[in-house]
């Protein structure tokens, strides 16, 4: 109970220290989502990861020469180091034969050393005993005190600004750094202010999250945003947002849990938002797939039913109902499937009648069985033009790609073809 | 005599990586190992939690199981929402590692695993943890383990080095002529797994990677076989490690930080050298054309 | 003499990032001809070469080598792929290159035997590359390069050798070493299956010739297949009804062939 109390505590802002923490982790993970979408987009995650570990010995060194833990020295030493990290990255590759992964992660893991190296240093020799630089690994928001959110605030509103600023050569340069350059950007000083602003949101954001999942602040919300959105600027408002709800929950938690660190909670959360929006995202998740293969094997189905009655049709123009097991003959696919399929014809008018008295197409059925035939038979004569393909190898082909024909490309073959009215196998292309 | 172990069991680790390192480097695969590192730990603490030991066998187990799970995630992402080939990775080992961490907060006071061990081992206290048979002190558990790890990973790579030579220059051509490329993939893999997993108490996650990446690609500047490039990064494993250990203690600080610090500064001191010959090479070349 | 067919293909199709790289390929080609696989630029070349020797999956279709399913033939097989498609800075030797070409036949842990070693070394010197035995492959250049991979071939002592792009990037004194070094292999009964975009050689080259524009334009004897008329529809421009097809495939996730 007191877990729960605990968290009604916090969201009800009933200690002051709350809020700070609150206004905190939200500046901090808002500004890391929004920063993230490029680094994402950029397909630079991995530089991230490399940024946010290389910042932990300028945190070390700034305390030993600060001599006490100042969030400003210890944004500006984490800046300095993180700089330098990305730059030995590119040194090392343009300068070698090494190639960026391998640099990547020894620079990641070299600096990462040297940090914990000076921490543990400190820690040990009694001055920084009661640092609390520690927390800089997994983060713990809840050590943030109003100075802090000050500082964060104010920052954080600079990067906003720039980001605004700047907000359509980012997303140039995101998309296509060639284009970019051949149309005139100015490509080198647009990296320079993207990766300036990238090394500050992480020096300050590793305050929350902690440097060693810091790269999945910046990188996990906007994947997760990528589902539901083509749009940059959706994509970046919803990155924002992602981020935002998963700082609120982590910080929370951390918050209520004594003991807890903030970072790997704010972490599992944008995460479990990047699974579920991957499952029903609109744009490419799970359910609009599921949803698609579906629509296409009813599509599928209806037109290789309807198929059928155009070679009954033709065989007997006037019959007044073709019986199942006369519609079965001639049909490639199970009793049950033909069955459900003149279901769904029916469905659609398509056809009428029942077993008992046979079934019919209605004109619509008729001219909808017209045109899969033609697309079918459009398509073959296609194939067989252009392909040089015997006339008895291209009927397995439409067979599959009769149903995925637009009228518009319909038209282009039609044109193509001059209007034909014979396919390979001299059957007549119905109009 | 502590010395001496801990520098030996430095030593051990910095030789199953070095081997393993030295052609993850090739792949352009180094960052994967730093994805395993990570993403083994919830399997690592799951298993700690329910046998209440650092038994390596069931803590193998976990760890398997994990890298199964974080697989399953990379391919969810990539295969089935496109989502593109860095991210997917990036995502699915944070995830997972921040679980591990949860985890390791809320079992805190049961289990005898913190968070910082995780990432920076805790290599000091391996002399104390002694194997016995009967009366008689073998040595350290860890040793032990290290050592048998490197001859599984010695004699893995030894029976298959043509096969894993040839995937890592040339996939295509393996391919061709009929290699299973996927399975010596997955081979290299598993020893990458079982190294991250046994060396994890010792020098955490991310420091495993400085020894992956670090020795071999010293030593790749050095030599142009690489045959000798393995036994050159083992050697320069070692010697950092030792020289690491000291300065650790000199310093005061975690021996396995001051080892990749090590570890970095030679790479530097050999990359400068390696510019500054092919400079001079360069320059030589220029001057007697004009 | 090999007589017979080399490579026999059906419906060979393979679809990348909703592009068709090939498009139901079928062919049927001769053993112990050189054979050149021309097409513009992006025209599948290399995807055919793959999906041929199974280092790429099909979408759709099939092939077979001396009318067998590949896995019974792999020792026969060999391969040179793109030069750019390796990493030229990886440490190692020539010799090391050239002796990869023997592992399909060897062992886990066997030694090369004298007679391996002596295939090696003949293989070095039907390329003029003995002199280079013990340079590292970082060193060479980019006709070097080429006869490295070519001496790998045939260290192989495959009976159907497949090249992607062998006179890419190579000086004409290797252009020259190269072709003759084939025409000889083909003389010993071998059958060459050569990527090639020089319009100028090709005749002079070839004595088959597969055009490949996405789909096969045309196969045959190379005096049957390669006139202006052929070339236009090979050189003149991708069928972008197809293209619009293969990307609807895709994007709706269809099904190419269905029960």
């Amino acid at each position: 109970m007191t877990f729960i109390r605990e968290i009604i505590s916090f969201f009800t802002f009933s200690e002051p220290n709350v809020k700070v923490v609150f206004l905190g982790s939200l500046i901090l993970c808002a500004i890391s989502g929004l920063v993230g979408t490029f680094t994402f987009l950029r397909k630079r995650s991995l530089i991230g990861d490399v940024i946010s570990h290389a910042v932990l010995p300028g945190i070390a060194l700034a305390f030993i020469i600060g001599h006490q833990k100042n969030v400003l020295y210890l944004i500006i030493g984490a800046t300095i180091t993180g700089w330098i990290s990305t730059y030995l990255v590119e040194y090392i590759t343009r300068h070698s034969k090494i190639k960026s992964d391998t640099a990547i992660a020894l620079i990641l893991s070299v600096f990462f050393g040297i940090g914990v190296l000076l921490l543990t240093h400190i820690q040990h020799t009694g001055a920084g005993s009661q640092s609390g630089l520690d927390q800089f690994i997994f983060g713990r928001a809840s050590a943030m005190n109003q100075s802090d959110i000050v500082l964060f605030g104010s920052v954080g509103i600079v990067i906003l600004v720039l980001t605004l600023i700047f907000f359509r050569g980012f997303s140039i340069l995101s998309f296509d750094e060639g284009y970019a350059n051949a149309i005139g950007f100015p490509i080198a000083w647009l990296k320079l202010i993207l990766s300036i602003i990238t090394v500050i949101t992480v020096a300050m954001g590793v305050q929350a999250v902690g440097v060693v999942l810091m790269s999945a602040l910046l990188i996990t919300p906007a994947a997760a945003a990528r589902f539901w959105t083509n749009k940059i600027h959706i994509l970046a408002i919803l990155a924002v947002l992602f981020a935002s709800i998963s700082g609120i929950i982590g910080s929370a938690v951390s918050y209520t849990y004594n003991g807890m660190p903030t970072g790997p909670w704010i972490v599992v959360i944008v995460s479990l938002l990047a699974f579920l929006s991957a499952i029903i995202g609109s744009k490419t998740g799970i359910l609009k797939s599921w949803n698609l293969r579906r629509r296409n094997n009813v599509k599928i189905l209806k037109e290789n039913t309807i198929k059928l009655f155009y070679a009954l049709n033709s065989e007997q123009p006037d019959n007044s109902g073709f019986q199942f097991s006369e519609i079965a003959e001639n049909a490639r696919m199970e009793n049950t499937t033909l069955r459900s399929g003149l279901k769904l014809l029916r469905k659609e008018g398509w056809l009428i009648g029942n077993d008992r008295q046979g079934y019919q197409t209605t004109e619509e059925g008729k001219r909808e069985a017209r045109a899969i035939v033609r697309k079918h038979r459009l398509w073959e004569l296609y194939i067989s033009k252009y392909m040089h393909l015997q006339p008895d190898h291209v009927h397995d082909d439409a067979e599959g790609i009769e149903h995925v024909i637009t009228p518009e490309i319909e038209r282009e073959l039609e044109e193509q073809l001059d209007f034909p009215k014979l396919d390979p196998h001299n059957s007549e292309i119905p109009y | 005599m502590n010395d001496i172990w801990i520098i030996i069991t430095a030593s051990l680790v910095a030789a199953n990586a070095a081997i393993l390192g030295s052609f993850l480097i090739m792949r352009r695969m180094a960052m994967v190992g730093d994805a395993i590192s990570h993403a083994v730990l919830p399997g690592i603490v799951i298993a700690y939690f329910l046998t209440n030991s650092r038994a390596s066998f069931p803590m193998l187990m976990g760890a398997a199981a994990s890298g199964m799970i974080v697989t399953t995630f990379i391919q969810f992402f990539n295969k089935k929402v496109k989502l593109q080939n860095d991210a997917s990775i990036g995502i699915s080992y944070t995830f997972l590692f921040a679980v591990g961490i949860i985890l390791i907060s809320f079992f805190g006071s049961n289990v005898d695993l913190d968070q910082e061990c995780v990432l920076y081992g805790e290599i000091a206290y391996v002399p104390i943890d002694t194997l016995f048979i009967g009366e008689l002190n073998i040595g350290p558990r860890q040793f032990w383990i290290l050592l048998t790890t490197l001859i599984i990973i010695v004699s893995a790579v030894i029976m298959a080095y043509r096969k894993l030579v040839l995937t890592t220059f040339d996939e295509a051509f393996a391919s061709a002529i009929g290699i299973n490329v996927v399975f010596w993939q997955y081979y290299l893999m598993a020893g990458v797994s079982l190294t991250t997993v046994v060396s994890f108490e010792s020098v955490g996650a991310v420091l495993v990677i400085a020894f992956i990446a670090g020795p071999p690609a010293t030593a790749y500047l050095l030599t142009h076989s690489f045959k000798r490039m393995i036994y050159l990064s083992i050697l320069i494993g070692i010697v950092c490690s030792i020289i690491g250990y000291y300065t650790a203690v000199w310093l005061n600080g975690s021996i396995a930080g001051a080892i990749s610090s090590v570890i970095g500064l030679v790479f530097a001191i050999v990359f400068a050298v390696d510019l500054f010959k092919r400079r001079q090479v360069s320059r030589q070349v220029t001057q007697t054309s004009n | 003499m090999m007589t017979g067919n080399s490579v026999e293909t059906h419906n060979l199709t393979v679809i990348y990032n909703k592009k068709p790289a090939i498009w139901n390929i079928d062919f049927t080609l001769p053993a112990g001809k050189i054979i050149g696989v021309m097409g513009p630029n992006g025209s599948g070349k290399s995807t055919l070469l793959k999906a041929i020797m199974g280092i790429i999956e099909p979408n759709i279709g099939y092939a077979k080598i001396f009318d067998k399913d590949l896995d019974d033939v792999r020792e026969r097989v060999s391969y040179v792929p793109q030069r750019q498609s390796v990493d030229w800075d990886f440490p190692a030797s020539v010799w090391d290159v050239v002796a990869m070409g023997r592992y399909a036949r060897k062992g886990m842990l066997k030694r090369l035997s004298a007679e391996d070693k002596s295939i090696i070394e003949e293989s070095l010197e039907k390329v003029n590359m003995t002199a280079f035995a013990q340079r590292q492959i970082s060193q060479l250049s980019g006709g070097q390069q080429q006869r490295v991979f070519l001496a790998r071939a045939l260290a192989q002592q495959a009976d159907i050798y497949f090249m992607d792009e062998p006179f890419v990037g190579v000086d004409a004194a290797t252009e020259e070493a190269i072709i003759n070094l084939l025409k000889s292999m083909r003389d010993q009964g071998k059958t060459l299956i050569v990527v090639h975009h020089d319009l100028h050689t090709a005749q002079d080259y070839f004595e088959w010739m597969v055009l490949l524009n996405t789909r096969l334009v045309r196969v045959g004897p190379v005096e049957d297949v390669f006139n202006q008329e052929t070339l236009t529809e090979t050189y003149g421009g991708t069928l972008t009804t197809l293209s619009k097809v293969a990307s609807l495939l895709q994007e709706k996730s269809f099904p190419m062939r269905h029960k």
